[in-house]
């Protein structure tokens, strides 16, 4: 497929979408992988993801890219485990991941090879069969809830997940175990207190109502997602999280 | 004479961690306000563009002295209180980096206020947020939820 991607913009849905914070290992080379996902079922560590041709992905076409983060599958067939939140990213648009695969093609290759995974349980690939099985391939969704569950996987710190790895949607945005740290709640009942303008300060300028700074993970997440975002995405994605 | 004696008193040993704990939050939570206040203004929340200078200042006087209510022995080791990290001990040099960052980014936004610039106070405005949460992302521990 021809490919027309903007690295500008590629690097900005990274940003929003936390990429490199699981792709790099604490203190090792940006998006060499490494970073340890820990879950119930397993500790997995995030692949190299730079363009060098034996360790990341300087081998791969967009192909293999966009059957990775759309169908969770590797070039060889096998699936990933979903603590790659590929459930998210299923719903990306192909003009999406084409900016996303152009801003991947701008990283420096680093040799570093791929962190074997701890603890994988057995069987669990016939689940990530089943989540296929029953997945109907990307969902229309509005420009906010887009931002928010397909780019920005808001939910996978957000809220709680199944044994599995699977978010749990009924706790949706109720506040779950975060990779990194606890999340607090973001559903619109827990932010009833936040304006939209608290919550505009807080994807600009990192400010919480009380004056504090979120850190844990999010901290990132709106020095290279949300500040970067237009005004009007942004937008979108604060009235997704009121609920309106 | 009392309180002239104790205030002579006090100077002759050092502050109860705890207290000097404490004066640091106030301390932190008056520049939370200044800029909470700073915020509605440059948002156009409320029309109180005169006061910006005012804000600026006391985001300034907060930063000056900062660093020195750091003293060695008020640390998590000591205080159970404290949100602020080992590494402001351990890596002196990088906070007291952020502490001029502190106070480089409040001083551009009291020139800034001064001049009544609109898009140098936006610029200087950013460079305080920025210095706020910079420091805090390497040198205070997250909230619990
Ligand atoms: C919550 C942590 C996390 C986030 C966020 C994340 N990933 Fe991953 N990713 C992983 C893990 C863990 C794996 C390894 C999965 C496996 O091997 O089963 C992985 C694997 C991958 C792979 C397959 C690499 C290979 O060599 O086979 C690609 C491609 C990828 N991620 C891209 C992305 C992109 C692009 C983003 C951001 C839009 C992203 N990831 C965000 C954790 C994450
Ligand atoms: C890597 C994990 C992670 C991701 C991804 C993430 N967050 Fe957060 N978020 C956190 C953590 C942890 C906190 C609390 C940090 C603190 O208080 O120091 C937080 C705090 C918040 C808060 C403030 C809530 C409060 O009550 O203080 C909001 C609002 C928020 N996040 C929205 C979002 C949105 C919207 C997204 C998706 C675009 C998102 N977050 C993605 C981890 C994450
Ligand atoms: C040079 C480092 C540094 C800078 C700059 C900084 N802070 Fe802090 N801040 C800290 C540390 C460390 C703590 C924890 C202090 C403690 O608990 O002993 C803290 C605590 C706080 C608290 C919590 C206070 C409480 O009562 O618990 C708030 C609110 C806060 N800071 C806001 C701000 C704002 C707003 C700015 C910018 C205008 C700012 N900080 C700039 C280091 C900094």
């Amino acid at each position: 497929m021809a490919l027309a991607g903007d690295p500008a913009i590629g690097a900005a849905l990274a940003g929003l979408g936390g990429c490199a914070a699981c792709h790099t290992a604490d203190g090792g080379p940006p998006w060499a992988g490494g970073h340890a996902v820990e879950t119930p079922r397993g500790t997995f560590y995030g692949s190299n993801l730079t363009p060098d041709p034996e360790h990341g992905l300087g081998a791969w076409g967009f192909d293999d890219f966009r059957r990775a983060m759309r169908e969770g599958r590797a070039p060889d067939g096998h699936a990933y485990w979903p603590a790659f939140p590929y459930t998210s990213f299923t719903n990306l648009t192909d003009e999406d991941l084409g900016h996303l695969w152009a801003f991947l093609q701008t990283l420096e290759p680093v040799a570093r090879p791929d962190q074997p995974h701890e603890g994988i349980p057995p069987r669990w690939q016939l689940q990530v069969f089943r989540w296929r099985a029953f997945h109907e391939g990307p969902e229309p969704l509005d420009r906010g809830a887009y931002l928010g569950t397909a780019v920005g996987h808001c939910r996978e710190c957000h809220s709680p997940r199944t044994w599995i790895g699977r978010i749990r949607t009924r706790h949706e945005l109720e506040g779950g175990h975060a990779p990194f740290t606890v999340a607090p709640a973001i559903d619109p009942e827990a932010l009833a207190g936040w304006s939209a303008d608290d919550l505009d300060t807080l994807f600009t300028l990192g400010m919480s109502p009380d004056g504090d700074f979120p850190g844990g993970g999010m901290s990132r997440i709106v020095d290279e997602g949300t500040a970067k975002l237009s005004d009007a995405d942004r937008a979108a994605l604060i009235a997704w999280l009121k609920g309106g | 004479m009392t309180t002239i004696a104790l205030l002579l008193a006090s100077s002759a040993f050092a502050s109860a961690p705890e207290d000097v704990v404490q004066y640091r939050h106030v301390q932190m939570e008056i520049a939370a306000k200044h800029m909470k206040s700073t915020t509605a203004i440059v948002k156009g929340k409320i029309e109180r563009k005169q006061d910006l200078a005012a804000h600026a200042a006391g985001l300034q006087a907060v930063a000056a002295t900062f660093g020195e209510l750091f003293p060695e022995g008020t640390g998590p080791d000591k205080v159970k209180d404290t949100e602020a990290r080992a590494e402001v001990w351990s890596k002196r040099s990088e906070f007291d980096t952020a502490v001029k960052a502190f106070q480089d980014a409040t001083k551009a936004l009291a020139d800034a206020a001064a001049k009544g610039e609109d898009e140098a106070i936006m610029a200087a405005f950013g460079k305080v947020g920025k210095s706020c949460k910079g420091c805090h992302d390497n040198f205070k521990v997250e909230d619990e939820h």
